[in-house]
């Protein structure tokens, strides 16, 4: 949903008011009676870029942030409210507004899903969720919830299959030495790209929390069809199985944080991505290391039955960047594509609710499959200052 | 100078009787737990389970006594108030968890504990009322 066009010095007036309401506020969440409650998060993000660069971002669009000028593009607000029907029944919204690629406000839905408590320490939810591949796919637009200035996931999160609609059921078990948290889900995925659908998903991940470290891992099926951007058939029984481990530790005060995530599919690109990142807590400051690797390989493909199928839901906004090829035709991506970002930044507490970051960030890119970027640019450097909290 | 002195031995007492009062965790007197082990207790209030070892519904609730909150967590789960907040920011968003409820008036705390089934709180135990029942005592100072 969009709404308005907004220049730089408006979005960042807008950015500072947003900032100044922010900073009044010092609980974690506002009750309006004992049923409701709102939570509301905030990534206020300057970054400049020597290069233009394609960069993650905490909304759900990989942004080209340009070279040498001052990006708001990692900003988003977002809101949380929940509403208790009874001790076991709840309702639960999350939405957020960032600007987009075409400097508009775009409103998203993140999550959206009824809760209900089975006892026994186990529940179920029906609605809208997030795809919880890694930790950052679930947490993407919670900048706060992370250590680093943007989240450590693939440009496409979880290979573009970033939410889900359908039912899911946890389970959490309590051990005297730590915690264990199941999750199973079913439903229908909802992809970045306009030409895959029918999207049967089935999921599921296991935490295990300890004192000093957390470890999870996730499994995802994923059946689809797949079309050409004029809505010709590819395939209508595409599979793609994503899987993924993440840890996080504290050794004599050092935080490590590991993660590696693995997507084998059909047609689209398989995805792998990796990260390593070590930080030193010291009292409210954090300074942090990291490193991320990510690699795609594009496939060559027939296209099964050209311009008889149309797919059934409509171009999805968060795009931008998928436009119908001019003719004549490119020929598909082939190859390879790797990308290496290393990152050196400080987490600076401000309080319990807010935090500034300090990101300098170095990335290279090695396009050998001609896949489509938003940038030819192979390598870049981009500063990020970045204030974020809760309340 | 002997008002200094003065001043200087009430100060002293008033701070000793801080240092010593002793934390506790409480919950209504009809309740029909008698008691709970430390583990326990870090999982009813860093909402890894909303209920007791009988079944029922645990419901913690908890002063905004920043003080009092921070050495409760940094003693129950050793995380420090940014940890704390990290994690709860995780869980809330995610839909797997809540802080328990805060409230800024012992009063209203307790009046919620003596009422509400299945209440649970922190509490100094010089707070305790007699419709209230002491299910885990802190042995160090918090």
């Amino acid at each position: 949903m969009q709404a308005g066009t907004f220049t730089f010095p408006t979005k960042s007036i807008i950015l500072l008011i947003v900032l100044n309401t922010t900073s009044i506020f010092s609980a974690f969440a506002s009750e309006l009676s004992d049923n409701i409650s709102f939570n509301n998060f905030y990534t206020l993000d300057i970054s400049l870029a020597d290069k233009d660069l394609a960069v993650i971002s905490t909304s759900k669009e990989v942004r080209l942030f340009e070279g040498k000028e001052l990006n708001l593009y990692n900003s988003v607000i977002g809101s949380q409210l929940s509403y208790q029907f009874s001790d076991d029944l709840s309702f639960v919204v999350q939405g957020l507004a960032y600007f987009d690629s075409g400097d508009a406000v775009t409103l998203d839905l993140n999550w959206a899903y009824l809760h209900y408590d089975l006892g026994n320490d186990s529940a179920l939810r029906l609605g809208q969720f997030q795809t919880p591949l890694l930790q950052g796919t679930e947490l993407r637009s919670i900048g706060f919830s992370r250590l680093w200035a943007r989240p450590l996931i693939q440009g496409n999160g979880a290979s573009g299959f970033n939410e889900y609609t359908g039912i899911e059921y946890s389970k959490r078990i309590n051990q005297q030495q730590g915690s264990w948290q199941f999750q199973l889900g079913l439903g229908q995925a909802d992809h970045d790209l306009s030409f895959i659908d029918n999207k049967n998903i089935k999921l599921a991940t296991a935490q295990y929390h300890a004192a000093n470290y957390w470890l999870r891992t996730a499994l995802i099926h994923i059946q689809y069809d797949i079309f050409t951007n004029d809505g010709g058939l590819i395939s209508d029984d595409a599979t793609a199985l994503l899987a993924s481990v993440e840890a996080e530790s504290t050794l004599r005060g050092i935080q490590f944080n590991i993660g590696f995530s693995i997507s084998n599919s059909d047609i689209t690109p398989d995805d792998k991505m990796a990260y390593l990142s070590l930080a030193y807590p010291m009292g409210t400051l954090t300074p942090y290391i990291y490193s991320a690797w990510r690699n795609q390989e594009f496939e060559s493909f027939m296209v099964k039955n050209p311009q008889t199928v149309q797919p059934t839901n409509t171009p999805n906004k968060n795009t931008p960047n998928i436009q119908p090829p001019p003719p004549p035709r490119q020929p598909p991506p082939s190859g390879s594509f790797n990308q290496v970002n290393v990152a050196l930044g400080l987490r600076w507490s401000l309080s319990e609710q807010q935090a500034l970051k300090v990101q300098f960030e170095n990335i290279r890119i090695n396009n050998d499959a001609n896949a489509r970027t938003l940038t030819d640019v192979e390598l870049g450097n981009l500063f990020s200052i970045t204030i974020e909290g809760v309340f | 100078m002997k008002f200094i002195s003065l001043l200087f031995l009430i100060i002293s007492i008033l701070l000793s009787s801080t240092v010593n009062s002793q934390v506790v965790v409480v919950v209504a007197k009809n309740n029909p737990l008698k008691a709970l082990d430390d583990t326990y207790i870090a999982n009813i209030f860093l909402s890894r389970t909303n209920r007791f070892p009988n079944g029922d519904k645990a419901i913690p609730i908890e002063l905004t006594n920043l003080a009092l909150r921070n050495n409760f967590y940094r003693s129950i789960a050793g995380k420090s108030p940014h940890q704390l907040s990290a994690y709860w920011t995780t869980l809330v968003f995610t839909g797997r968890g809540r802080p328990p409820k805060g409230y800024s008036d012992i009063k209203q705390l307790i009046s919620r504990l003596e009422n509400q089934p299945g209440a649970i709180a922190y509490i100094d135990n010089s707070q305790v009322t007699k419709d209230l029942k002491v299910i885990y005592r802190f042995t160090d100072d918090l």
